[in-house]
């Protein structure tokens, strides 16, 4: 419990990462970084979609399932991890590490 | 003879004949079929022919004659025998339609359905029936001779043949006849006034007359009303309880249904009880994906560990938080998340270095295809591709700048389709040159001292960097950094004591041996994630080494003649001077001496001939040993380069003595190394400036490197190209390339003011290098531009280095 609170927190203080929300599988906020009203949105609107996602993806090929759903935009990128009873959101802005 | 009850009414016709009289009219034989308003006059219905034969004869004799004296005796369907011929289509007709309707009996006749099919009565007067005297005026009697045709089909049945069908082939039809088919009786009221009972049913007639007129005095007859009760009506109304319906829509996609199928007998107790609790939890339905089909897929286990923790059916967030944060799926998730992000961050960078093309940030004006390189825990097996043409290509210029191409590309690492390369490649006037892509380090990390880094043999994306302090009595640290996840390690584990060697194994993968400053050889376990400390160490063991171990590694020895039993242990070389081979026993590991590396002393030259030999005594005190490394060929024989600066060639099999000695170094052999390319070659580097390079069976070295007057703290070979080298001094990175230059080395890296480099590595599988320093920092260094590379011819350590024969 402690590790994923630290692993969480790491990937919080990144400094590209605009915010993390982990939702219920009702697409209710548990615990965000963002505030209510913007993660609630973002989990109900997100939700949908990862199921569409994975309908898709499961339909194909029944033995296999959808892991990772990234979303690039344009300024940023939204990452969802779907589970059975919950959700895992990343947003992340973009920024590339230039290469010296 | 029956004798029926026929209801009339007073103006109906009977609908209902007696079966006396149906029994004259029709055939001797059964009847089949149904017959139209005979109902319950089904039976033997024998005639005797007799009857028939009287009936028929009786019937010519008949005449109707109406008011005007018109003979309008009907005729009758069916013509008399006389009139064969006549008759004959008439009753192929019937025969037809009738043999088609009755299948399996033979054909039949039947009587025609009319609405005046009559019979005659029978002679017999039976109660209450009335008949209409023929005489009655205005009444047309049709009545329908229907027997001679039953007479004569019956006689000429037999006789039917066909007509000739004008085909080929000749049918015969054989028609029989079947029983007659009543349709339809309706026997008439009516007689005719000549009947032969005309009397007696005249005088019937007349005695019912006279009945119905007595009728109404009589005390026989009585007339009486009858009325029953009519109930009063009751309305009874009945209210059920509500009945709730619940909608419940499925769309049945393929994965439900083999989610269903995976759900069978077994589960389904299982996937109910799971489906109750998350029931409870999770109001409102949802599709099948959430539906607690918990236990398929490798969900399951985090999932329904959930749905177990749910069954108290709390619904405040904490615990539910804290469920899913145990759950393991939630765990792997953060993983895969935490690498997408920073292999955002360090697309680039990681795309060189594993020779992929990089991804360009998309520019809104034009069409942004930016699909990230996705590194997902399925793809961590995966080779590593080796097109190095690209990456060689786009370093043309040999000034590393951000490329701007743009090309779409595929998730999997394997599949590079890209166009072609606008640059021309430039020739070697380019200055190779080493360009810095990440450096894995973190905070725990921060002012350690690197002392041996080593890849895992299985995953080539884990890397293990051990920490410590040449110092004694300070710990150490080991980390398992991934290249997944350039900002945080993957394992951490804490020692007491630095470490000074770290190796992975080849045949179990996870397990990882450590050597450390106060002679301790630890094998940990990098596979479960929870583990902190090592499996088993040689703490216990009375054999064990009491002076830092240098070096450690897995190496595969045949125990049998079998190739089969190739079993790994560890040996160790430590300061102590002994070589030791590793066992795992009850507590711990057992050490078996292999060797131990005594002082050598330059014997008494010995002339022989013109050849002076030099013998080595071997003194009886141990010198420390600094580094180790088995011959890839052959796993038996192995270097030993000591503190002395001699290198002895020993064998597994012999425990007392060298093989070979190898005398150049003046001062401690820090590292040697053979060559993966030409496996009697071997290199060795040590604390008097100069790298040697050797060949087995020559006991002087080939070749000397010398570069600045620093001692070479680590050496190693190029598994790329056999003809390039890296050393490490503490002040700087020296790459050498014997293919450009034997004299000086190719690329030469400074280390950053007050740090001192310290060990290095090269990267698998593409041109990268490693350089861990004393402030805890790993670089990852791209080298470009070497003299060597793909599409260029490579020549070998032979061909470059002309190795003199050997002599003794």
């Amino acid at each position: 419990m402690a590790e994923v609170e630290e692993i969480l927190q790491r990937i919080e203080a990144h400094g590209s990462v605009t915010g993390t929300i982990v939702a219920n599988a009702d697409g209710i906020p548990i615990r965000s970084t963002f505030d209510n009203s913007k993660a609630g949105k973002y989990a109900d609107v997100l939700r949908h979609l990862t199921a569409m996602a994975r309908s898709t993806v499961r339909d194909v090929d029944p033995q296999n399932d959808l892991v990772v759903l990234r979303i690039s935009t344009k300024n940023q990128e939204i990452m969802i991890a779907p589970e059975n009873s919950y959700y895992l959101i990343l947003v992340q802005r973009f920024e590339r590490y230039a290469r010296t | 003879m029956k004798r029926n009850s026929s209801t009339l009414t007073a103006s109906s016709r009977a609908m209902k004949r007696s079966t006396s009289g149906m029994q004259r009219a029709l055939h001797s034989s059964r009847y089949t079929g149904s017959y139209m308003g005979f109902h319950s006059r089904r039976g033997s219905r024998m005639l005797s022919e007799s009857k028939m034969g009287r009936n028929f004869t009786h019937r010519k004799a008949i005449r109707v004659l109406d008011d005007d004296g018109n003979d309008v005796t009907p005729r009758p369907l069916y013509e008399p025998e006389a009139k064969d011929p006549h008759a004959k289509p008439q009753r192929n007709f019937f025969e037809d339609y009738y043999s088609r309707w009755d299948t399996s009996k033979s054909s039949s006749f039947s009587m025609v359905p009319s609405s005046g099919s009559c019979r005659w009565s029978s002679s017999l007067p039976s109660i209450s029936n009335r008949v209409l005297m023929v005489s009655q005026s205005g009444h047309h009697l049709i009545k329908l001779d229907t027997s001679p045709p039953l007479d004569s089909v019956r006689q000429a049945g037999s006789h039917q043949t066909p007509d000739e069908i004008p085909l080929d082939d000749v049918l015969n039809i054989y028609l029989t006849e079947t029983d007659t088919i009543i349709l339809l009786d309706l026997p008439s009221t009516c007689m005719s006034e000549e009947a032969e009972n005309a009397q007696a049913v005249k005088e019937n007639n007349i005695l019912y007359i006279e009945l119905c007129n007595n009728r109404l005095g009589n005390d026989k007859y009585v007339e009486r009303a009858m009325q029953t009760f009519v109930g009063a009506a009751k309305h009874k109304k009945v209210q059920s309880e509500k009945i709730v319906m619940h909608d419940q829509a499925n769309i049945a996609t393929i994965w439900e249904i083999f989610d269903s199928f995976q759900n069978e007998a077994p589960k389904a107790e299982r996937a109910c009880a799971a489906e109750h609790t998350l029931n409870l939890s999770e109001g409102p339905k949802r599709t099948g994906s959430f539906s607690s089909i918990s236990t398929v897929g490798t969900a399951s286990t985090g999932s329904s560990l959930f749905a177990f923790n749910m069954q108290g059916g709390n619904m405040s967030d904490k615990p539910e938080l804290q469920a899913i944060f145990e759950s393991e799926s939630f765990q792997r998730n953060l993983l895969i998340m935490e690498r997408c992000l920073v292999a955002n961050i360090f697309q680039p960078n990681l795309a060189a270095y594993r020779t992929l093309p990089e991804i360009k940030e998309p520019v809104y004006v034009m069409e942004p295809d930016p699909e990230m390189l996705a590194q997902d825990e399925e793809k961590e097996e995966e080779e590593v591709s080796e097109e190095e043409e690209e990456e060689v290509g786009e370093m043309a210029e040999g000034v590393p700048e951000v490329k701007q191409e743009e090309q779409p590309k595929e998730e999997e690492k394997e599949e590079e389709e890209e166009e072609e390369e606008e640059e021309e490649k430039e020739e070697d006037a380019v200055k190779p040159s080493l360009e810095l892509l990440w450096i894995f380090s973190c905070e725990l990390t921060k002012g350690w001292n690197i002392t041996c880094m080593a890849w895992n043999k299985k995953n080539p994306d884990l890397l293990a960097v051990g920490y410590g302090d040449y110092r004694p009595g300070k710990k150490g640290l080991i980390c398992c950094w991934s290249i997944k996840n350039l900002s945080w390690p993957e394992r951490l584990y804490h020692c007491h004591s630095g470490i000074t060697a770290v190796d992975f194994s080849a045949n179990n993968p996870d397990k990882m041996a450590v050597g450390m400053h106060d002679g301790t050889v630890a094998i940990f376990s990098v596979r479960n994630r929870e583990s902190r400390t090592f499996l088993t160490s040689s703490i216990d063991c009375k054999k064990r080494h009491v002076h830092p171990v240098w070096h450690v590694t897995w190496v595969k020895q045949e125990m049998t003649l079998s190739e089969e039993d190739v079993v790994e242990s560890v040996v160790s070389v430590s300061e102590d001077g002994r070589v030791l081979k590793w066992l795992l026993c009850s507590h711990g590991l057992d050490g078996v001496g292999m060797l131990e590396l005594r002082r050598i002393q330059d014997g008494i030259k010995k002339a022989e001939g013109n050849k002076t030999k030099r013998e080595g005594i071997l003194v009886s005190t141990a010198t420390p040993g600094l580094c180790l490394d088995f011959q890839p060929t052959d796993h038996s024989i192995y270097l030993a380069g000591t503190s002395e600066g001699v290198i002895h060639k020993c064998s597994v099999s012999n425990n007392h003595h060298y093989l070979a000695l190898y005398q150049k170094h003046l001062c401690p052999v820090n590292h040697v190394q053979w060559s993966p390319f030409s496996p009697d070659v071997f290199l060795s580097g040590s604390a008097d400036w100069t790298i040697q390079l050797w060949k087995e069976d020559c006991l002087t070295p080939a070749m000397g490197f010398t570069s600045i007057q620093s001692p070479v703290l680590s050496i190693r070979w190029s598994p790329l190209w056999p003809s390039v080298f890296a050393a490490i001094k503490s002040e700087q990175l020296e790459i050498w390339d014997l293919n450009a230059s034997m004299l000086d080395p190719v690329i030469v890296e400074p280390a950053p003011r007050g740090i001192n480099l310290t060990s290095m590595l090269f990267a698998r599988g593409s041109d990268c290098i490693l350089v861990g320093d004393s402030s805890g920092q790993v670089k990852f260094y791209k080298i470009n531009d070497l003299s060597v590379g793909p599409g260029k011819p490579v020549p070998s350590l032979e061909e470059l280095v002309h190795f003199p024969s050997s002599s003794s």
